[in-house]
């Protein structure tokens, strides 16, 4: 018996060893490091490229791949979220018509898409369509071989910025637009919009369309809508108060577009600011009833833009007007070689057509048909300007 | 006895029970991050190299890369790709004709964020002019045989890279060349060329072609010491913007060129704003010189123009800004060719028809056959200051 005794207390001595402390060991100390303190964001998975990955929750998503997808392949439903495709693909070839790469459902504010690429959806990349939508940012961004427009976004304060909009709309029957940003205080910066519209034929067709109180700057827009038969055309487009700057357009229009009413390679509303612009070599043999390098209208400051070798070979059945602006000040720009070897039965083509109330100084006007036209009476000062 | 053996029993029992269940939890449940979801990108290290990607995707380098033989360390063969160097290194052996990354007739390429360095070609090239909408962005492309940035095709952007040291001792080189829609931003570009010698070679710092935008570059101390066919700072085609570059320091050292010097040439319709050309050309041997050059058309104005050229040799005619049909406002033009050796004329400002030429500042060309301002007819010459 005091055998077992002692057997048995040995035994609880050793069990009380083996056992351990059975204190939780102390939390980990500060180096160490949690998965989620390494990524805290969400990766966003696809259930099936029948499915849309749907976003309800305010957050900092991130994609793991390349994703297809024949349905819309990612909406958006809450505010406050961000989405790195962390250089991955949105591949839309799988899906038939009408669907759309990111598209936000509900009026949302604070949005952000960065760092990958969308393309090949049977509509339009990016795209939202409440108007009380807010600061939706798409940047460093590919938008290409899209069936509609690259990014449309009908709320204010949107931000698009060094995205790469290409190859998008080719034979789209419904207005297309490179860049739409519809309502105030967009900044579109820094993008290339180019072989965009190829034989689109919807009403309106734009590189880049902004609303009020916008800043478009440092763009580079160009080869879009070839063989294009819509009814109005535009290359950039900004409503009132908009700042347009430092702005490349070169070669749009061109190879045989016809348009039944008018081209604008810049349109502006009122109080716009013009400034340092290049505008060349765009409308190369199309027809269409009006030709605009430059329009403008009230209240805005059109200076050191270069406006050249537009035009040349077009049909333009009403007239051609190189630089159109009223009530407003012309400076220092270089408008050169526009209109050049119209077709027969065009209309007349101006190197500055005003109605009333410009300041015209030291703009460079050769070569471009009747120099400048004003009306009468007209209430301009003209001075210092180089013209034939 | 028993009572105590009972109660020993209990307690042993009891030491096992508290001690808690020693098998090992269940799997991670969903709420977890696989590996892939925790990195998703595709790894590239030193076992996979020389590499060539085939498929679309997002690429990240895990180390520094070197390649030993004449092949280039990386092939891209597929749209949709983007490379990440992650801040690492990849290096040739400064032989044969391999390249740090070759690209192929493919669109959409992204290479962003490390070092490419000592290859026998260039640091980043595509001799195909199906290549589209390449981005290089925040590299550092150093000591490579040839060019830099040799890129083929259009709407590529070059944006925030260094460019150093590349092309010396070699045939002829451009350290950035790319095509139309190209946007040329905030890149370093310096002490390039040095050595060159070729009978028949350019020596260019950025070659663009129609519709580019150039703006807020430095290149600095390019081409010292060269022998080379003809030299450019800066040179767009049509229809550009080219504004807020620095060229200073180039072309010294006594750079021997068979034909022309430009700083900034461009073709026509460009607008040309706020760039500093300063000190290019101190003992160069060439023909004609010039600071800025363009074409019909162009908006030019706000530049500065001083110093270039001082202790030149020169067989033909130095010009600080040359342009025709042009708008030229509010430059200043000083200090050009200041003891220059067997030139023909020095202009500061020359125009030959047609223009605006108007608050500009253009002092100090002196000499028997200098002119601080010249202008052919039909032009608006006002308040220039040119004595």
């Amino acid at each position: 018996m005091k055998n077992v005794l002692i057997i048995l207390m040995l035994l609880l001595a050793a069990n009380f060893v083996c056992a351990g402390d059975l204190n939780p060991a102390a939390a980990p100390n500060s180096t160490m490091k949690t998965i989620d303190q390494v990524d805290p964001r969400i990766p966003l998975v696809q259930t099936s490229t029948s499915q849309s990955i749907k976003i309800f929750d305010s957050g900092s998503y991130y994609l793991t791949g390349n994703l297809t997808s024949s349905v819309h392949c990612i909406m958006v439903y809450a505010d406050d979220v961000t989405i790195d495709l962390m250089g991955f693909s949105l591949d839309g070839s799988a899906g038939t018509l009408g669907y759309l790469g990111i598209y936000f459902v509900n009026s949302v504010e604070n949005a952000l898409i960065k760092n990958g690429t969308i393309k090949n959806f049977s509509s339009k990349g990016v795209y939202s369509n409440s108007t009380s939508s807010k600061e939706i940012r798409v940047i460093d961004m590919t938008i290409r071989n899209n069936a509609g427009s690259g990014i449309d976004l009908a709320g204010s304060r949107s931000e698009i910025q060094n995205c790469k909009i290409t190859g998008n709309g080719s034979s789209y029957t419904s207005s297309f637009y490179g860049i739409r940003c519809s309502n105030s205080g967009n900044r579109i910066i820094g993008n290339t919009i180019s072989g965009n519209g190829e034989n689109c034929s919807g009403s309106y067709a734009y590189g880049i369309f902004a609303g009020v109180d916008s800043l478009i700057e440092g763009n580079i827009i160009s080869d879009n809508f070839t063989s294009t038969t819509s009814n109005y055309i535009g290359a950039v487009a900004g409503a009132s108060g908009t700042i347009i700057t430092e702005n490349v357009v070169n070669g749009n229009f061109n190879t045989s577009s016809a348009v039944s009413s008018s081209a604008y390679c810049i349109s502006a509303g009122g109080s716009c600011h013009l400034n340092r612009n290049v505008i060349y070599s765009n409308g190369t043999s199309m027809t269409t009833g009006q030709f605009f390098g430059i329009s403008t209208i009230d209240g805005a400051t059109v200076t050191d833009n270069v406006v050249s070798n537009n035009a040349g070979g077009a049909n333009v059945s009403d007239y051609l007007q190189t630089l159109f602006v009223d009530t407003s000040t012309v400076q220092g720009n270089g408008i050169y070689y526009n209109g050049s070897s119209l077709q027969s039965g065009s209309g007349p083509r101006y190197g500055l057509y005003t109605n009333y109330y410009c300041v015209i100084k030291d703009n460079l006007i050769t070569s471009n048909g009747t120099a400048i036209h004003m009306g009468t009476p007209a209430g301009c000062v003209v001075v210092d300007n180089s013209s034939n | 006895m028993r009572k105590m053996l009972i109660l020993l029993t209990i307690l042993i029992v009891a030491s096992i029970s508290v001690a808690g269940n020693l098998n090992p939890s269940a799997a991670p449940g969903s709420t977890m991050k696989t590996l892939g979801e925790l990195q998703p990108r595709i790894p590239l290290a030193q076992a996979d190299f020389p590499k060539t990607i085939n498929e679309s995707g997002s690429y990240y380098l895990t180390g520094n890369i070197h390649i030993s033989s004449s092949s280039s360390a990386i092939t891209i063969a597929a749209d949709d790709v983007s490379v990440d160097l992650m801040g690492f290194t990849v290096s040739g052996s400064n032989t044969g004709l391999g390249d740090g990354i070759t690209l192929a007739a493919n669109k959409n390429i992204k290479i962003t964020n490390g070092t490419i360095k000592t290859f026998g070609r260039c640091g980043v090239s595509s001799h195909n002019d199906v290549t589209q909408d390449v981005s290089l962005i925040n590299l550092e492309i150093r000591d490579n045989n040839e060019g830099a940035l040799f890129i083929r095709g259009d709407g590529h952007v070059i944006e925030s890279c260094r460019i150093t040291g590349n092309g010396e001792g070699g045939l002829g080189f451009n350290a950035i060349y790319v095509e139309s829609n190209a946007r040329i931003i905030n890149n370093i570009i310096a002490y390039n060329g040095a050595n060159v010698s070729t009978s028949g070679g350019y020596g260019i710092c950025i070659k663009a072609k129609n519709a580019c935008l150039v703006k807020g570059n430095i290149i600095r101390g390019n081409f010292s010491s060269s022998q080379v066919y003809r030299l450019r700072a800066i040179w767009v085609e049509d229809g550009c913007i080219v504004a807020d570059n620095i060229i200073a320091e180039n072309f010294g050292s006594s750079t021997e060129v068979t034909q022309s010097t430009k700083c900034l040439y461009g073709e026509k319709s460009c607008m040309v704003y706020r760039n500093a050309i300063r000190n290019n050309g101190s003992s160069i041997d060439s023909t004609d010189f010039y600071g800025i050059e363009f074409g019909d058309g162009s908006v030019i104005r706000e530049n500065s123009i001083c110093n270039n050229a001082g202790s030149a040799t020169l067989s033909g005619t130095l010009y600080g800004l040359k342009a025709t049909n042009s708008v030229m406002k509010n430059n200043v033009i000083t200090n050009n060719g200041e003891l220059p050796q067997g030139l023909g004329n020095k202009y500061g400002l020359y125009t030959g028809y047609y223009g605006v030429l108007k608050n500009n500042v253009i002092t100090y060309h002196t000499g028997s056959s200098a002119q601080n301002l010249y202008n052919g007819s039909g032009c608006v010459v006002e308040d220039n200051v040119a004595p």
